[in-house]
C-alpha cells in the first residue's frame, strides 16, 4: 500500500503518535509517517522559535518524494489540511485526504488581517511565548495558533488546480459551513469524496481512510 | 550593548583577507554603539546612535540588507534629538537565522517587543520591506508608535499581488526552490568584488561606495570565499492568501502620522506608477507624500539630505 504521510493539525498535544496508531489499527498495510511537527511532542521548537501556516511543508519536505512512483498520500488535519494541499498541488502527493482541513474560518481580508493583529498582541503579551522555548512538549506559543488559510477564493482556486483524488472528511468542529465546504470541495476536477464524521479524532477519522483506499478510490 | 570591535576584517587593512581595495571612498562613521538584544527566541543585533536618554527611533532596512545602511543617515537623525537603533532584522545581518520564508510577522513581532525595549513611544523608519514593516508595526500597535517615515515601502505593484494563472505548476516550482535552500549550503562568492557588482547589477542606481558598504557589511567570511549574511531562507515563500485587498487592510488599520516618500526616478524594485502610488495612498489616510528628485528606490542612499531635511520638517509638524 501507498505510503500515508500526516500533518498533524496545529496545537495537537498528541502529535502524530496517535494518527500512526489509529491508521495501522484500521489496516493501513504501507508506511504511516507521521511526524510529531516542530513544536510539538518529542520535535523542538523551530529555528527562530515562530509558528506560520505553511511552515509544517518545509518541516517534512526533505522527507517526501517527488518521483511519482513513490509519492505518498497526505493527510492534513484542521490548519494543516492547507499544508497537505500545498504538497499535493505541488506534485508531493499520489492523493488528498483533508480532516476539517479544507481552510476558514473563511472571512474578508480586513477582518482576517485584524483577527492577525490581535493574534500578533497576544502573542507579545505572553511571556511563555517569547521566552525561550521548552526542550520538549508543546510549545505554549502554539496556544496562540498560525494565521489560517482565511481566503475562500484561495482555497477555491487551489481545490481548482489539485490533479489527485481527494477525501475530505468533516466534523461538526469544522471551521467551514456545510455551503463553504460544498463550494471548495466542488472545485476539485475530479470531484471530491465528502463523508462527515463524528469528530476530527484519529480512531473516528483512520477507518473511512482506509475503506477509502481500499475502494480504490485513489488512483 | 558592548563597544564596536576596532578592526573589522572586511575592511581594508582589517585582516580577513577578502578586502575591498581600496576605492577611495570615504566610508560613513562607526555607530555610536552596537550590541545584540535577545528577545522574541531570537538574537537581534542592533546597531545605535545618539543619546540613550533620547526618543527612541527604529530604522529598519529592507529585504536582503542589514542595519548598516543607515550609516549615512543616522547620525543626522541622532543630530534632530534622537536615538537611532538599526537592528538587523532576524535572517538578516548578524541576528539570528529563519526556520522558513514567512518572516513577516516573527520580524514585526521583533520590532514591536524592541520598541517596548527601548522605551516606547518610539518613531519607526523604513525602507522597503523595511517600510511594510513600519506600517504593519503601526497597525499592530498604536500605542507604541508615535509616527512613521516609509522610503519607498508601500508595496509591490497591483499585478504583482494577483494570484498566479497556474497555482501548481507555481507551487512546483516553490517547492523546488525550497528543497535547493533546505539541502544547499549558501552559496560562496570568490571575491567581494564579485558580489559588489552583483549588487550593482540589481541596483542599478545605488552609488558605488553604498555598494561597497553593503556588501562589506553584509557579508561574512566563508571556506573558499565570502557568502551574505542573509539567510536564503528569507527567500522561501509557499502560496498564502496575501492580495492587494489584504495589504490595503494593513495600511488602513495605521493611525500614526506616516511621511512616504518615494524616488523620482526609474528604479528597479520601485515601479509603480504615479496613479498606482496615488491608489495605494489613499488607503494611508494619515500619510504625506513626498516626492524625491533625483533618486530611486534607495532614497536615504541617494538623497541622504532631502531625507534628512523631509524626515526633520515632519517632525516639526507632527511632534518629536
Amino acid at each position: 500500500m501507498t505510503p500515508l504521510l500526516v500533518l498533524h493539525d496545529v496545537g495537537d498535544p498528541g502529535g502524530g503518535g496517535p494518527w500512526r496508531v489509529a491508521l495501522e489499527g484500521a489496516g493501513w498495510s504501507g508506511a504511516v509517517y507521521a511526524p510529531d511537527l516542530p513544536g510539538h511532542g518529542a520535535t523542538p521548537a523551530p529555528v527562530g522559535g515562530s509558528y506560520e501556516l505553511g511552515d509544517p511543508v518545509l518541516a517534512v519536505l526533505p522527507s517526501v518524494p517527488a518521483d511519482a512512483d513513490h509519492r505518498p498520500v497526505v493527510l492534513g488535519v484542521g490548519t494543516n489540511g492547507w499544508c497537505a494541499s500545498i504538497l499535493a498541488l505541488g506534485g508531493r502527493a499520489s492523493a488528498l485526504v483533508l480532516v476539517d482541513g479544507l481552510g476558514g474560518p473563511f472571512r474578508p481580508q480586513a477582518e482576517a488581517m485584524a483577527a492577525e493583529r490581535e493574534r500578533i498582541r497576544a502573542i507579545a503579551d505572553d511571556p511563555t511565548a517569547v521566552g525561550p522555548a521548552p526542550a520538549g512538549g508543546l510549545d505554549p506559543r502554539l496556544r496562540h495558533g498560525v494565521s489560517p488559510m482565511g481566503s475562500r477564493a484561495v482555497a477555491e482556486r487551489a481545490a481548482a488546480a489539485t490533479s489527485v483524488p481527494v477525501l475530505v472528511l468533516e466534523s461538526p468542529a469544522s471551521p467551514v459551513t456545510p455551503e463553504e465546504r460544498d463550494a471548495v470541495a466542488g472545485r476539485y476536477p475530479a470531484g471530491a469524496t465528502v463523508v462527515e464524521v463524528e469528530s476530527a479524532d484519529p480512531d473516528a477519522v483512520a477507518p473511512c481512510v482506509v475503506s477509502w483506499i481500499s475502494s480504490g478510490r485513489p488512483a | 550593548m558592548v563597544a564596536l570591535p576596532q578592526r573589522d576584517p572586511l575592511k581594508p587593512g582589517g585582516g580577513g583577507g577578502w578586502a575591498l581595495p581600496d576605492s577611495g571612498a570615504v566610508p560613513p562613521p562607526e555607530p555610536d554603539r552596537s550590541g545584540f538584544v535577545e528577545l522574541n527566541r531570537t538574537r537581534l543585533r542592533v546597531w545605535d546612535w545618539g543619546s540613550p536618554s533620547a526618543p527612541p527611533v527604529i530604522c529598519v532596512h529592507g529585504a536582503y540588507d542589514h542595519g548598516r545602511m543607515w550609516d549615512g543617515i543616522a547620525p543626522d537623525l541622532a543630530a534632530l534629538g534622537y536615538r537611532v537603533v538599526a537592528p538587523d532584522l532576524r535572517g538578516h545581518g548578524d541576528s539570528g537565522r529563519l526556520s522558513s520564508g514567512a518572516a513577516w510577522a516573527a520580524s514585526a513581532l521583533d520590532l514591536g517587543l524592541l520598541a517596548r525595549h527601548l522605551g516606547p513611544p518610539v518613531g519607526l523608519v523604513g525602507h522597503s520591506f523595511g517600510g511594510g514593516q513600519a506600517l504593519y508595526v503601526a497597525g499592530v500597535w498604536p500605542e507604541v508608535v508615535r509616527w512613521v517615515v516609509n522610503l519607498d515601502g508601500l508595496g509591490p505593484r497591483p499585478a504583482a499581488l494577483n494570484p498566479p494563472d497556474d497555482l501548481a505548476a507555481v507551487t512546483a516550482d516553490l517547492l523546488a526552490g525550497a528543497e535547493r535552500v533546505l539541502s544547499r549550503p549558501p552559496r560562496v562568492h570568490p571575491s567581494a568584488e564579485s558580489l559588489v557588482a552583483r549588487r550593482r547589477a540589481v541596483n542599478v542606481r545605488m552609488p558605488e561606495e553604498w555598494l561597497e558598504h553593503l556588501v562589506r557589511h553584509g557579508t561574512r567570511p566563508a571556506e573558499g570565499g565570502l557568502v551574505w549574511k542573509a539567510d536564503p531562507m528569507f527567500g522561501v515563500g509557499l502560496p498564502a492568501a496575501f492580495d492587494l485587498e489584504a495589504l490595503h487592510a494593513e495600511h488602513e488599520a495605521v493611525v500614526a502620522p506616516v511621511l512616504a516618500l518615494t524616488g523620482g526616478e526609474h528604479d528597479t524594485w520601485s515601479e509603480m506608477t504615479p496613479e498606482e502610488l496615488e491608489q495605494r495612498l489613499t488607503h494611508l489616510p494619515t500619510a504625506r507624500h513626498h516626492v524625491v528628485e533625483g533618486a530611486g528606490h534607495y532614497v536615504h542612499l541617494e538623497r541622504p539630505d532631502a531625507v534628512v531635511a523631509e524626515i526633520a520638517a515632519f517632525v516639526r509638524e507632527v511632534g518629536p
